[in-house]
Order: structure tokens, then sequence, then C-alpha cells
């Protein structure tokens, strides 16, 4: 919060410059004066004397005119240049001294010139100065209704002293306008600028309200309003009054208290405001303008009624700070109520409250600045959360992903285990209790014996070669069985003729069906062997071209064919076996005759079958 | 046939196994028996003391990774046929071996008659290929072909830098190989002796050893052990 603690120290500093260089200045001053008021429309008013500050307004409501004022000095001792300082006298004047016209501040019922926003400096010169007997100042002032005309009391002193004092006025009150003005129009135009890229009400109400309040600050400094009075005078109210209505509904933004109907009663009151301050001056009557004031302290109450609370009942620190600068603000309001207004009393009074109205505003910009860095730091936080749950999300998703692949993993896993079991149990379990089944015999052929060992081996062997690496090559296939067989075919005196092609990779060669071939060839190969008693068998192998291309295996001998005759003791046995693994892996065998003699086994398997 | 029997050492540890090896070399005049080791320690010791045309290997030796034996003895005596006694033939193990120095294998498949035929043929450089070590090495060497982009800082001209790549008609030999065509069969078909097959054949197992190499090289990089 060291941002309200120096705007809190630039202010104590300000007041206390201030209050330094109002007193001590050896200068005269005179307090009161004798006055002709001569409102339009009406004869003039005899002459009377009137203490000063005297308000135009406050004597002849509502009407423009003219009033001559009469002072008289005392005689000036001749040798120091002498000046007059005037505060404020408005609207227009003409100064003259001893009948001569010394100075005319501002053209007389200009709607432009307003010469009461400035003090003048007014050095007398000597040549019409009386030293022996009193001097007559003469003030021919025009003023407009409403624009706030009249005279401050009149100082009188050595021309340095008066120049002090006209010094002192300007750093009081044109540099703090200059300083000020400037200030709020950054403010605003920050706010207004995050209000275009974000629209928060916040930012908006709070741009809008400060601009406005620098148009009044910069109008302070215009020796010639841009617009001609009536128009500039209420555009001047309306920004006034539209500026302190948003005030009291950014209090409200900033506190986040903002029910339906009290926004709906804000919103009307800025336009009411508005539209009173408008019609107080296109009227040139007073009491729009005065209702509209009673307005805005109401709506101020309001305000103050809702801040009051979040401070004390929801013990917030925002609400503790808006409570404490705009408590600054209305006491100063209350002050300036007193001292300005009663002027009469206290001689020169200086308003207090643009002061505390900046100090105020400052305050309130330093909320929108830590509503915005607010806002930054959630939305940070919430990237961030979202940034975490994104993260979240992709771990558990793969994790889930993970648990679903190590899942499918050892279901495979399994599955092949337990196909690996019944490959052993079914193949070399049964070759082996029969085995033991012959064994136990004790007349058992030794030669039967061998021959049943062989298979067991071969059986073994070929479910050992099944778990190999094939490449989807079914020619690879046929190559390990030959090269498995080979010598025993070499030994029985069978030449092998070899016609294998090169053959398209088959996606469905699973160890499962690579078994199956090897199964049924061995079938065949060991038939040939044992039954056909050939001297020749050919392994062919190709496949057809086309859409759906076929491999076609044939494996045919020279043998004695298939004789019925045939000695086999259950010829049908193994053929109906090799059927039965042809067609559990898609493909179709039948024996046919070979060219010639001996037979012919066929096998058709479509790539692509699963 | 050289009048000179060839000498031939074993490392078994089945002592069932060992003898029968031993009973059917011993009957084979054109082989020599000198040797019968049953773990890898015994074998080593004895082998760098003495000199022998072949060398069994079995590989599930219990001291020594059957590969590991094959390593050293190659490097001992490079002249040394290795040759590895396995049930199975299986790939995995089969290139492994290979990769080692081995030069050919043996199945434990009841044809221990032919052994002599295989010794023989093994001296004379003939190196025994089955199918599937042939597919595996195909699939391997063309993979490779595409996948590994020059070494990116390749310093030194090496000998072994790069993976050494299969000539056209190594590629082919493979290939028939693994279709199942024998020897003279794929000598046949293209047109050259059996003697210039078996060279192919010896030369993609060299090939195979320095190809291992060379990954070995690649990854000690990839890891930092080698600059």
């Amino acid at each position: 919060m060291t941002w309200q603690a120096a705007c809190a120290a630039l202010l104590v500093l300000s007041l206390a410059a201030c209050h330094a260089a109002e007193d001590t200045a050896p200068i005269q001053r005179f307090d009161t004066a004798e006055v002709t008021l001569h409102p339009d429309g009406s004869p003039p008013a005899p002459p009377r004397t009137v203490s000063l500050r005297h308000r135009w307004d406050s004597a002849s409501p509502g009407v423009s005119g003219e009033a001559l004022y009469r002072i008289a000095l005392p005689a000036l001792p001749a040798g120091t240049d002498h000046a007059l300082w005037l505060e404020a006298v408005g609207n227009q004047a003409a100064v003259r001294v001893n009948g001569t016209l010394v100075r005319q501040l501002g053209r007389p019922r200009s709607p432009f010139d307003d010469a009461g926003k400035f003090g003048h400096l007014v050095p007398l010169p000597a040549a019409l100065l009386h030293t022996d007997r009193p001097n007559l100042l003469q003030l021919d002032v025009t003023a407009q209704a409403l624009r706030g005309g009249g005279l401050s009391p009149v100082g009188l002193g050595p021309l340095a002293a008066a120049e002090a004092e006209r010094a002192s006025r300007l750093q009081r009150d044109q540099y703090a306008a200059a300083a000020y003005g400037t200030s709020m129009l950054l403010m605003g135009g920050l706010s207004l600028g995050l209000w275009w890229r974000q629209r928060v009400p916040l930012y908006g109400c709070f741009g809008t309200a400060v601009l406005l309040g620098s148009l009044r600050q910069f109008d302070r400094l215009l020796p010639t309003a841009p617009l001609p009075w009536p128009v500039w005078g209420g555009l001047m109210a309306v920004s006034y009054g539209v500026q302190l209505a948003l005030i009291a509904r950014f209090v409200l933004l900033a506190l986040d208290r903002q029910p339906r109907w009290l926004a709906t009663v804000q919103r009307a009151v800025v336009w009411i405001v508005a539209v009173l301050a408008a019609s107080s001056f296109a009227l040139g009557r007073r009491w729009p303008w005065d209702g509209a004031l009673w307005l805005l302290w109401a709506a101020g109450m309001v305000c103050f009624a809702v801040v009051l609370r979040s401070a004390f009942v929801e013990r917030r620190a925002i609400a503790w700070v808006v409570l404490g600068a705009g408590s600054l603000l209305l006491a100063t309001g209350l002050h300036d109520l007193i001292t300005v207004r009663s002027a009469h009393a206290t001689g020169l009074g200086f308003p207090l409250t643009p002061h505390a109205l900046f100090f105020f505003l400052l305050i309130l910009a330093g909320l929108v600045v830590e509503r915005y860095s607010r806002t930054e730091r959630e939305h940070k936080a919430l990237n961030e959360e979202l940034v975490h749950r994104v993260a979240e999300r992709e771990r558990q998703l793969g994790e889930a992903f993970e648990a679903l692949r190590r899942q499918k993993e050892e279901q495979a896993v399994l599955k092949e285990r337990q196909r690996i079991m019944r490959e052993i149990h079914d193949g070399v379990g049964s070759q082996l209790v029969g085995l033991l089944n012959l064994v136990t015999h004790r007349d058992t052929d030794p030669e039967q014996l061998t021959e049943h060992v062989q298979m067991a081996l071969d059986e073994m062997r070929l479910a050992v070669d099944s778990l190999q690496p094939v490449h989807s090559d079914l020619a690879t296939v046929l190559a390990t069985l030959r090269y498995r067989l080979q010598p025993r075919l070499k030994a029985a005196g069978i030449e092998v003729l070899w016609d294998v092609d090169r053959l398209p990779p088959l996606p469905q060669l699973s160890p499962e069906s690579v078994l199956q071939v090897q199964r049924i060839l061995l079938e065949a190969f060991t038939n040939v062997l044992k039954h056909a008693r050939a001297t020749q068998v050919v392994m062919h192998a190709h496949c057809s071209d086309g859409a759906a291309p076929v491999i076609e295996l044939r494996l045919s001998d020279n043998g004695v064919g298939l004789a019925p005759s045939d000695p086999s003791p259950n010829p049908g046995r193994g053929v109906a076996n090799m059927r039965t693994r042809a067609e559990a892996i898609g493909a179709r065998l039948w024996l046919e005759p070979g060219a010639g003699r001996g037979a012919a086994v066929v096998l058709e398997w479509p790539v692509g079958t699963a | 046939m050289a009048s000179e029997p060839v000498s031939v050492a074993l490392v078994e540890d089945d002592a069932g196994m060992r003898a029968r090896f031993t009973r059917v070399i011993c009957a084979e005049p054109s082989l020599r028996f000198v040797k019968g080791a049953a773990n890898a320690g015994e074998l080593l010791a004895w082998f760098s003391e003495n000199q022998v045309d072949v060398l069994l290997v079995d590989l599930g030796l219990p001291d020594l990774p059957g590969r590991e034996v094959i390593r050293r003895c190659s490097r001992m005596q490079p002249a040394c046929a290795v040759m590895v006694i396995t049930m199975f033939g299986d790939e995995a193990n089969m290139l492994d071996a290979f990769a080692a120095g081995a030069r050919g294998y043996l199945l434990k498949d009841g044809t221990e008659h032919d052994l002599a035929t295989h010794v023989l043929s093994l001296h004379a450089g003939g190196s025994p290929m089955s199918p599937l070590i042939a597919r595996q090495l195909l699939a391997r060497w063309q993979a490779d072909k595409p996948a590994r982009p020059a070494a990116p800082s390749a310093p030194a001209p090496a000998v072994h830098e790069t993976p050494p790549t299969l000539s056209r008609r190594e590629l082919e030999v493979l290939d028939l190989v693994a279709r199942g065509f024998t020897y003279p069969e794929i000598a046949g078909r293209m047109a050259v002796s059996v003697t210039t097959v078996q060279t192919h054949v010896r030369n993609i197992y060299g090939k195979l050893d320095v190809h291992n190499r060379t990954e070995a090289v690649y990854e000690a990089r990839q890891i930092g052990l080698l600059p």
C-alpha cells in the first residue's frame, strides 16, 4: 500500500505549502465596498456598503447585469510603486483609479471572457495617485447569471509584495490545476485504454469520471472559454456532476457490492444529474443545479453507507481505504462549505475540495491498479491451473493407455503360453505317451521304437521351428522343413526336386499356422517315405497373380500312387487330418493322381485369409 | 582328402553326449580326437597351449556363455574352425554364435553319424546355413540399409566404421537359401561352382561378425564410451 502512503504525504505537503503562503504579506486588504447593483431589466439599486467577497449570483439570482464597486483607498506616499491585487473579479471589469481607466479585464459582457478565474495584478501609475488625500478605486463589473461573478477582497500594497502574492496564488491554483488536469488526463486515458481492451465496467467508469474531472481542471487555466456562456458553463456543470455520480458508482463497483437495483439507480442518477445541470444553465436558473447537487449528495450517502457496512461489518481492507479517502473528501467539502461560502467572516479562504478530490481519485486509481493486477494474477493462476489440469489429464490418459497396453500384452503372452502348452500336450506329449506304451511291451520291434522316437523328435522340432521368426515368408517355412528332412530323404534314396518361387508375404503366417502347414507337409513327406516307394519327390510352390492371389503348394511323387490296394493300414486317417489342418488355416487340400504315376497332395491357400 | 587326419576338440558339459561324440569321432579314421572338456575353463586352459583344427562347442556351458567361449577361442586360434553343437539351431542363438566367430553348427538330432561329414566339410571351408538364419539375415540387412545414416562425426576412416553391405550375389545366395535350395542347387541356378557359393556364405558370416562389431562401436559411441 505504498502508493496510498505516497498520496497522503503529497496531500499533506501541498496543504502545508498553501497555508504557509497565506499570511504575512504586507498587503493592505479592503473587505468592504460601496456597490451599486444594476441587474438587467430593473432600475439600478441605491448604493450600499457590502462586505467582500461579494457574489453577484447571491445578490441578483438568475439575471445578468452590472455592478459598480467603489472603494476608498488611503493616500499613497510617493516613492514606491503601488499595485492592486484582485484575487477574483468577474466576470468582466474595468478598473479605474480616481476616474481614469487603468485596466480593462475582459471585454464587457463577453460570453467567452471570464476575468474571475484568475487573480489580477494591476500596477497603479504614480501620476494618477494622490499622495495627500484618499484615492478612489472604482470597478465597473459586468456579471452573467450563474457565472460566479462578484468581487473578492481587494489588496493594495507595494508592487513587489503584490507580485509575491500573485506568484503564490499562481502556484496554489494554476499550477495545481495544471498538474491535476494532466495527471487526471493520464489516469483517465490509461483506464479507458484498459476498458477498451477488456470492457470491464469498473475501468470505463473510472476513466470517464477522471477525464471529466480533468476537463474542469483545464477550464481553470483558460482565460477564454472555447464555447460561449452559458453553454460552456453548462458543459462544466454537467461534467462535474456526472464525474461525482460516476465516482459513487465506481466505489460500489470496486467493492463488488452491486445489487441490481442500486446499479439501476446509479445509472439513473448519472443521467438525471446531467439533465439537471444542463437545464440549469439552459434556463438560467439555479434550482435545477441545486437539485442535482442534492441528488449527488443523496447518492453519496448511499454509497457511504455501503462502504461503511463493507468496512465495519465485513472488515474489508479495501473498504477502509475508500472510507478514509472518502471521509477526507467529505471533511474538505465541509471545510469549503464553511470557509469559502461564508467568506465574509474569514476573508481569503481557498477551497480544499479539488485537492481532496484529486487525492481521492489517486486512491481510486490505486484501486484500478489493484483490480487490474488482481485480475492478472487470477488469469495467471487460472492459466497455471489449466496447464496443470491438462498435464494431469494427459498423465492419466498415458497411464490408462499404458495399462491397456500392458493388459493386452499380458493377454497376448498368456494366449501364446496356452497355445504352446497345448502344442506340447497334443504333440510331443502324446508321442511320448505312445512311446511309453511301446516300451512297456517286451516284444516291441526296435525299428518301430526308433520310428516313434523320430516322430517325437520331429514333432518337437516342428514346434520349435514354428516359433522362429519367418518374416511372413511361407517359402522359408517350406525350406526349414526340407532342411530338417533332407538327410532322411537322402538316406531313403529319394531325390528332391525343389521348385519354390518367391512367394508374397503372408500376413496371416502366425506360429500356429506355420505349425499347421509344417504338420501337413510332414505328414505328406512321411507318407511318401513310408508308403509310396518313390524315387523322386517334387515340391512345387507358386502364387497365382490377380486380385485375389492364391498360393498353391503341390507335393508330388513318382511312387505307387493312389491305388485302391494301398497297403497303408489306415490311409484315410492321415488325409483327413491334413484336411482338418488345412481348413483350420483357411486353406483347401486334396489328393490327386500324379502326372503319369504317383500321387500329389495339393494345398491352396488364399493370400490374406485370417 | 588330406592324408593328415583333422584334429577335433570338444567342450560339452553333458557327460553322455560328450561320450557319444567322442565315440563317433574316434570311430572315424579321417578325424583325430584330441580333447574332450567338460567346461569352458578346462577347455580354455588346454586351448591356450594346444592347436586344433576343429573345435566343437556346446552353447549351454555352466561357467561361461557359449559365445564368449567362441569369441576367445577364435581370437586365440583364428585358423581353428569353431562349430556349435545345438539342439535346435534356433536363429537367435546361431546368429549370436556366428557373430562371435563360429563357422558351423551341428544339430543334436540323432544324426551324429554324419558328424564326420560335417566336420570335414567345415574344415574344407563349407559353412552350413539354415533357411531361418538366411531369412533373418536378409531381414536384418534390408532393415539396415535405409535406417542407419552415415555416422555424424566419423573422423577416422576406420575399416569398421560403416557396416559392410552385402553384394548382390551374396543377397541372391541368402534369398535362395531362405527358400530352401541346397548349395549345389544354388550353384546351378547362379551358374557358379559350389565352392563359390560356400565362399559367399563364409563371407556373409564374416560380415555378420564385422556388422556386429560396428554395431557395438556405434552403440558405444552413442552411450559415450568411445570418442
